[in-house]
């Protein structure tokens, strides 16, 4: 029996197929680009080859797809199954950045980025874009970059003025890069994890994990080691599988799983305003040619199909 | 002369009764909105906190509709260094609003002879006797009080509810009722009617909800508009929870006793030893009061640039460390979008419930309710 973990991110949709002795066996890590829809379809058909729709036996959602468990619990659930001495877990993603301090495998603390989202994944992704190359690439240039220029790290739009200013000055690009990421990790730690104890093992995950300069950034910083695991962009995917099979095994319920079929399914979604009451909430609701599949944003539940089971 | 005053939470509802009841024409702002947000900003001082921005809006949105007159409790104290109320004169002057504008600050700050003249320019139009003012004063109050009771009530209650949304509807039931009242006496029927149904609800005591504790700046406390809707959140959420400030609470610590800044100041406090204005002295009073109570968890609200709050979250920083305080802060200002808030609360809530999952195996304390 495999467990399915799927975690719906800013940037990325991410996939796990987990076995019985929480083994990963299969993985995806797709672009979101804006259409979770199509990217949860696109994950489940090319999984679907793979395994079939009786072999599925439990499915947990996390993300912005969400039904089971925050974006929090189920990166601090994998990183401690990955390896139960894990004492900090520093996650950046595309648009939240998180740390947290696990305690004897549970989360003891955590922060999240506040009310702006500098230093995370989509700004890395926007430099790399303005300077004409990949992600991979930054991390590469860091690791040959001999002196580092000082970029201002607080504010992505004043940490952006500052490149364009130093390359019109002349600076290499490698030296850029490399304050660009340390001012990330500057940012990050005297943001979102100030006033935290971070104890080693350090464990980092999230898209931005991809970074090696970024890495090395924070081992510099910090003094201690840091370690990304094999599978850290699909983390919190992992940590909704564990956890959908945490739950299947504690209640005797059966899977609301719709089956891979899904991915074929055209899928619809509608925007009502709702004007019935002072709240004026702007409601989705997501169709299939079957009927309506759920809804979003209704504050009083009323656009909400009864015992709908949405994991 | 038509009356105005911002809106903060139920205000409206509370100065619509106790203005007919005194017979004072008013008006009332436009509900807090995405859009009004957003007028209000662009005709706000930039930096400016989300409160401001929001009154800026309720105030221009009443001009539009004809009042003339506003009355705002500035208690010359705690925000922008007591010129909150002033700061919006101003703005409201820039934008062609010429309102006449009764402030009331605190009988500290202006003396008793003072807040009585500007109290009776209030009431100037009313034919009520002054012992009718005071009468309706008193009504009001105890309206504010039995409603803030009912809210109270119910957000102890809603865990226990059997069926979902219960405590939640039986809330926007009530406040429908006292929007559509025609007296103070209907409202308080209504108040009480629905007291009865939430106290007669069926419930299911199994459960073992986790208690937070609310607190931080006083508006975003207040307004539901301000903090996102956080109490129907931590409602579906399943968990209890109090908040420490309300309007009663704001009448009944400064008007009805106006030494109680001065109460706050002298409260013993080693982490604060002083207030530093706005309310964050007494968002880390409630935070050591958890530490001696059987709270899970404190979350603090705030709008961004709200400089006690931020100082008072550094403090709940090291509370945190030495007490193992679990605090969460949240901060306020122009995103309209909820993943964000639903998520970091949501982690919060998993986290206590987890940890306490742990404290109960490795106590024995397995089951819960029988301590077996």
């Amino acid at each position: 029996m495999y467990y399915l973990g799927i975690d719906v991110g800013s940037v990325s949709t991410d996939f796990v197929v987990m076995d019985d002795s929480s083994i990963i066996v299969d993985q995806r890590y797709l672009k979101t680009g804006g259409a979770p829809v199509d990217a949860v379809k696109e994950g489940l058909r090319q999984l679907a080859g793979r395994f079939r729709d009786s072999e599925i036996r439990g499915v947990g959602t996390t993300g912005s797809g969400r039904a089971l468990a925050s974006a929090i619990t189920t990166h601090a659930v994998a990183a401690a199954a990955l390896d139960p001495e894990i004492r900090t877990v520093l996650e950046i993603g595309g648009q939240d950045s998180k740390i947290i301090l696990l305690r004897d495998g549970i989360v003891s603390d955590f922060a999240m980025n506040t009310v702006c989202a500098a230093g995370t994944g989509s700004f890395l992704d926007r430099q790399a874009e303005r300077l004409g190359l990949s992600v991979k690439d930054l991390g590469e240039l860091y690791l040959i970059a001999e002196n580092p220029v000082s970029i201002a790290g607080r504010c992505a739009v004043f940490a952006e003025s500052d490149i364009i200013h130093k390359q019109q000055l002349g600076c290499r690009v490698e030296d850029i890069i490399a304050g660009m990421s340390k001012a990330l990790v500057r940012n990050y730690l005297s943001n979102v994890a100030k006033g935290k104890t971070l104890l080693p093992k350090i464990c980092f995950q999230g898209g931005v994990a991809a970074n090696e300069g970024i890495r090395r950034a924070f081992e510099e910083t910090l003094g201690m080691p840091v370690f990304v695991p094999a599978h850290h962009k699909v983390m919190g995917a992992f940590g909704a599988a564990i956890l959908a099979k945490e739950k299947m095994e504690s209640e005797a319920e059966g899977s609301g799983f719709r089956g891979f079929s899904t991915a074929d399914e055209k899928i619809e979604s509608r925007s009502i305003n709702c004007s019935d009451c002072d709240n004026h909430c702007q409601v989705t609701v997501l169709y299939s040619e079957k009927g309506q599949l759920g809804c979003f944003s209704d504050r009083c539940g009323k656009y909400q199909l009864r015992n709908q089971k949405l994991n | 002369m038509k009356l105005t005053f911002p809106r903060i939470g139920d205000s409206h509802i509370y100065g619509r009764l106790l203005f007919r009841e005194l017979g004072v024409d008013i008006i009332i702002p436009a509900p807090n909105s995405e859009e009004g947000l957003l007028r209000g900003a662009a005709k706000s001082p930039e930096d400016i906190c989300l409160p401001f921005k929001m009154m800026t809006d309720n105030l221009l949105s009443a001009w539009e509709k004809g009042a003339d007159t506003v009355v705002m409790p500035a208690t010359m104290g705690p925000c922008r260094l007591g010129e909150y109320g002033e700061l919006l004169a101003v703005v409201m002057q820039k934008y062609g609003c010429n309102y006449r504008w009764i402030l009331l600050d605190s009988l500290s700050a202006i003396g008793p002879k003072e807040l009585l003249r500007r109290l009776s320019m209030v009431v100037e139009d009313s034919p009520r006797s002054t012992a009718g003012i005071l009468l309706a004063l008193a009504k009001t109050y105890s309206l504010i009080k039995s409603h803030e009771k009912l809210q109270a009530d119910a957000r102890m209650q809603s865990p226990y509810e059997k069926e979902k949304g219960t405590v939640k509807s039986i809330l926007s039931v009530c406040r429908k009722e006292l929007e559509k009242a025609d007296s103070l006496s209907d409202a308080m029927e209504a108040v009480r009617r629905n007291r009865h149904r939430l106290l007669t609800l069926e419930r299911s005591t199994k459960r073992r909800p986790l208690k937070l504790l609310i607190t931080g700046e006083i508006y975003t406390q207040i307004d539901s508009f301000g903090n996102h809707h956080i109490e129907d959140t931590l409602m579906d959420l399943g968990v209890s929870f109090e908040k420490g400030m309300s309007i009663g609470w704001w009448i009944r610590n400064t008007v009805l006793n106006p030494f109680g800044g001065l109460l706050a100041e002298i409260k013993k406090n080693p982490l604060m030893p002083h207030r530093i204005g706005g309310y964050a002295k007494e968002t880390v009073n409630d935070a050591i009061r958890y530490a001696k109570e059987d709270f899970d968890g404190i979350i603090q609200l705030f709008p961004v640039g709200c400089m006690p709050e931020i100082v008072a979250k550094s403090v709940l920083d090291d509370l945190t460390k030495e007490e193992r305080l679990p605090a969460l802060s949240i901060i306020y200002d122009e995103m309209g979008g909820e993943a964000g808030y639903a998520t970091r609360i949501e982690a919060f809530v998993e986290m206590l419930e987890r940890k306490r999952e742990t404290k109960d195996v490795l106590s024995g304390n397995r089951c819960g309710v029988c301590k077996h």
